[in-house]
């Protein structure tokens, strides 16, 4: 409070009001983090607290400014765009000279085909989708070529400077609909605290590109509904000017990642018929009914069905404007169809696989006997980011209800806001999937960043209802709400990728991502690329394969855990060997010293793993004629299986 | 005058520099990273924003977003296109692809500006007070020293020390193997090795000197095949303990 005063009272200019004091303490965060790096990198224990005192100081100040109810725009933005940027800083410093996390790998191999063949659509081993979507290699091509970076420096500058991007379109895009720069502003602060924003959305993945076209595209769309002259001509050529960023943004995203290109249609398609559709519910027929059936479901409730008394009254006779939406989505399906029938053809397979695994694990699931049910529960995070993962599961389930029915009562009419509250309740469909698949953590860390712009907008005009209430129970409100987007935030980071064993860097970890990628790992795949013919077959653990694939330019085949958690060698390796025609197999004997901390050495269908694998078991090829063992570095090791493949 | 077209002569001198740059051919050097940054990420999509929008119409955060936004739209969408139309991805494809759609869009932008007489674009510089300038200070020399404290400790990230040890065939009779060794031992090493065929010493080196991160290779001709099966173990020890191998290899033939 004293803090609060003195900010507010110190004689800033108006203009930039405490933007510099927020910018400073940030920044400072981020200083404390690189602390609790370099802690953590001499295998001291007290890292992890450091961590997080450097995380909530990036947090905090930039909450506390945006919370007050007379923060001006540049203030907001300005909070917005620091701590984006710090955040992904916090992402990069954690292995500043290599990617080290799969997709990341996956991603540097197909730009490095693009760059040493100057072609597109080069085959890539580890991820085969990769090169149909060559919007980030493109990029990055250019950027290596014209400024001589290596594809790792050119990749990280490229994804900063589309974090800066991503933090200016959804600050635009939230202020776009809401037409008020608080709710901008709060908005994007939430958006930071979906637990994807610290991994998937900064690393060097096609996804982090993708993602903030998508929301520069939604801005200008929102900005297309509000000239409201359109027959002037600086109107006329408004218009003009923000239909050709949208048609240079969509191919751009269709062509770079699938599932964005999809969801981004899917975004644009609920604003187009979501307002039609809010029309036809509109009733107050279907009002009575919900009262209704919120009485049935809980005496608590039937309390607060008022609420949808007033909802039916205040919408009732609202009339939604048209929009012009219908034949964007249009426009953004045929790209997607086009791309995928001509150019793309293996999204199909790749995408339709693994959704309808996830129908089925849900399906299974629903039908089975509750004793026979098999989830994917938290991992095993320490006591206090338990707590606080559940905690801000339970806030979102509560603010995300109460958060729709404040935007329902402000914004009554709103053909957008209404269409987010309509895409805010995937967010319960989303977290039915994550308890019941297998995958469901996974799915839930790539669906993040998506669902997150729905919700980070229900939320931030439910917050501010809080926080605007009367000026008795002001202040008690902030804390309170401050509190709460604290726990956000924490427990977004806890709930996220990377976990806690791989947040900080250090040393080498078996099956843990990366923190499997240490100097060994790093050192043989270089070796293999200079010692071994290009696209040799392979097969090794998940981490290995990645670096193989990578930087070491070989073909690994993903999986085959039966090559090497066996006991003896016998007539179904060598029929396996045989079958994907392998012509090495490379071992890390560290395997032998732990189990796999993220639960699987070669892939999440091995069977589950509690103890480590012995060493005589990955090393039975020592003994095994004609198996060459042809590379040792005291951890990797290479056994040339040629002699083993049959003519 | 001149500040009617300052942002545009701004982008033909930067679109200049990386012209004549790869004109005479220069690698590297921080004033091609520098304008070939700027000329990648953000120079096509300000030349396409300035063309498209007659008047200053958007705000400073609407341009900078679309000023990135559209240029990478751009090299994302405009290397399929090149790709489509038979030219190779390189140097010379990207600079003069970007080149022209940097410099059309200019003209463009030019030939409308200087049609409308009342257009006058808002170049606003910050006017910042003297503790804004010095908390601004202190934030850059925050990020830079997180940044500088982050890389400085991974340079310097301790491991366990460590040697690589290779045996390769050279040929598909195996009538040569390449040995290599390389120390990350992070001290000078000196190793011994011993080549066993079946059982039996056929070769030994001793005192080999390897300096940290160098390597040391020899091509070995393998004595003439005596049995149908062989089996080659090269053996690697170090000084500090030459009864124990230190790393092995071993190839059948």
């Amino acid at each position: 409070m004293i803090g609060a005063y003195l900010l507010q009272t110190f004689p800033w200019k108006k203009q930039w009001g405490v933007m510099f004091v927020g910018g400073a303490l940030i920044s400072s965060g981020l200083l404390i983090v690189s602390v609790s790096y370099a802690v953590s990198r001499a295998g001291l224990s007290y890292a992890n607290p450091i961590y997080w005192v450097g995380m909530l100081l990036q947090f905090v100040p930039a909450a506390f400014v945006i919370l007050r109810k007379n923060v001006t725009r540049q203030e907001a933005l300005g909070m917005v765009l620091l701590l984006g940027f710090t955040l992904y800083l916090s992402k990069v410093l954690v292995n500043p000279f290599t990617f080290a996390f799969s997709d990341e790998m996956q991603q540097w191999r197909s730009t490095y085909n693009s760059l040493e063949t100057h072609r597109l659509f080069e085959s890539n081993p580890i991820l085969e989708v990769s090169p149909y979507y060559p919007g980030l290699q493109n990029i990055t091509h250019a950027l290596v070529s014209l400024t001589g970076w290596t594809i790792h420096d050119a990749g990280v500058i490229l994804i900063g400077v589309v974090r800066v991007m991503l933090m200016l379109s959804l600050f635009l895009f939230f202020e776009g609909i809401s037409r008020s720069h608080r709710i901008g502003g709060l908005s994007a602060l939430l958006y930071m605290c979906n637990p994807a924003f610290l991994g998937w959305t900064s690393y060097y993945i096609y996804q982090s590109l993708a993602l903030p076209w998508a929301f520069l595209a939604l801005y200008c769309i929102i900005r297309l509904r509000f000239i409201e002259t359109p027959f002037i001509e600086s109107a006329t050529n408004l218009r003009f000017g923000l239909m050709v960023c949208i048609l240079l943004m969509a191919p751009a995203i269709t062509v770079t990642h699938h599932m964005t290109a999809i969801l981004f249609a899917g975004l644009v398609t609920l604003f187009a018929v979501g307002p039609a559709l809010w029309v036809k519910f509109n009733t107050t027929r279907n009002w009575h009914i919900m009262a209704k059936l919120a009485r049935k479901v809980s005496k608590w409730l039937s309390r607060r069905v008022a609420l949808f008394w007033i909802l039916a009254r205040q919408n009732k006779n609202v009339e939604f404007e048209k929009n012009e939406f219908g034949w964007l989505a249009a426009m953004i399906f045929i790209y997607i169809f086009i791309w995928i029938t001509y150019f793309a053809s293996l999204t199909l397979p790749y995408l339709g696989g693994q959704i309808a695994d996830i129908v089925i694990e849900t399906i299974n699931f629903i039908v089975s006997k509750p004793s026979a049910r098999t989830g994917d529960p938290l991992p095993d995070l320490p006591p206090f980011e338990l707590a606080l993962a559940y905690g801000s599961m339970i806030l979102l389930l509560i603010g995300v209800p109460f958060g729709m029915l404040q935007t329902l009562r402000r914004f009554r009419g709103d053909s957008l806001a209404i269409s987010m509250v309509s895409g805010s309740s995937a967010l319960f469909i989303v977290f039915i999937v994550r308890f019941t698949s297998s995958r469901g953590g996974e799915i839930l860390s790539r669906t993040w960043p998506f669902l997150y712009v729905i919700i980070a907008f229900v939320l931030a005009v439910g917050i501010l209802f809080l926080t605007d209430l009367a000026s008795w129970i002001k202040w008690p409100m902030r804390l309170g709400v401050l509190s709460a987007m604290l726990i956000l935030f924490v427990g977004g980071i806890a709930s996220g990728w990377p976990p806690y064993w791989g947040r900080l860097p250090g040393k080498y970890i078996v099956g843990a991502a990366e923190r499997s990628v240490d100097i060994y790992g790093l050192t043989a795949s270089t070796w293999a690329r200079d010692h071994i013919e290009r696209n040799s077959i392979m097969a090794s653990d998940f981490m290995l394969i990645h670096m193989l694939g990578s930087y070491g330019l070989q073909s690994p085949v993903l999986g085959l855990p039966e090559l090497f958690l066996s006991e003896s060698f016998s007539d179904y390796q060598y029929n396996l060997i045989n079958e994907y025609g392998l012509e090495y197999l490379v071992v890390d004997t560290r395997m032998a010293d732990e189990p796999p901390t993220w639960g699987f050495y070669y892939g999440y269908w091995e069977p589950n793993t509690n103890d480590a694998v012995q060493l005589r078991y990955i090393t039975k090829y020592d003994v095994v004629p004609p198996v060459n063992r042809i590379y040792d570095n005291g951890a990797v090791i290479f056994y040339d299986v040629h002699g083993l493949l049959e003519k | 005058m001149m500040r009617r077209y300052l942002d545009l002569i701004l982008l033909f001198v930067v679109t200049i520099i990386v012209l004549v740059l790869q004109l005479i051919n220069v690698e590297g050097g921080i004033v091609m990273k520098l304008t070939g940054a700027v000329f990648v990420l953000f120079a096509p999509g300000y030349a396409v924003m300035a063309a498209v929008f007659k008047e200053d119409v958007l705000e400073p955060s609407a341009k900078i977003a679309l000023g990135i936004g559209i240029s990478l739209a751009i090299s994302a969408v405009g290397a399929i296109g090149l790709y489509g139309i038979g030219a190779l991805l390189t140097r010379t494809s990207w600079t003069f692809f970007l080149v022209i759609i940097i410099l059309g869009c200019s003209i463009v932008a030019v030939v409308q500006r200087s049609r409308d007489t009342f257009y006058m674009p808002n170049f606003v510089a910050p006017k910042l007070s003297f503790s804004e300038i010095l908390l601004l200070m202190f934030s850059l020399l925050a990020l830079g020293g997180g940044i500088y404290l982050a890389r400085t400790a991974a340079q310097n990230q301790a491991y366990v020390p460590f040697t690589e040890f290779w045996v390769v065939p050279q040929s598909k009779d195996v009538s040569e193997i390449e040995i290599g060794i390389r120390n990350y031992e992070q001290t000078k090493m000196v190793y011994e090795l011993k080549i066993r065929i079946n059982g039996r010493d056929v070769e030994a080196w001793s005192n080999i000197s390897v300096q940290p991160d160098q390597e040391w290779t020899r091509v070995y001709t393998l004595p003439p095949k005596l049995t149908y099966n062989e089996t080659i173990v090269v053996y690697l020890y170090t000084d500090k303990d030459s009864s124990k191998p230190y790393r092995w290899g071993q190839i059948y033939r």
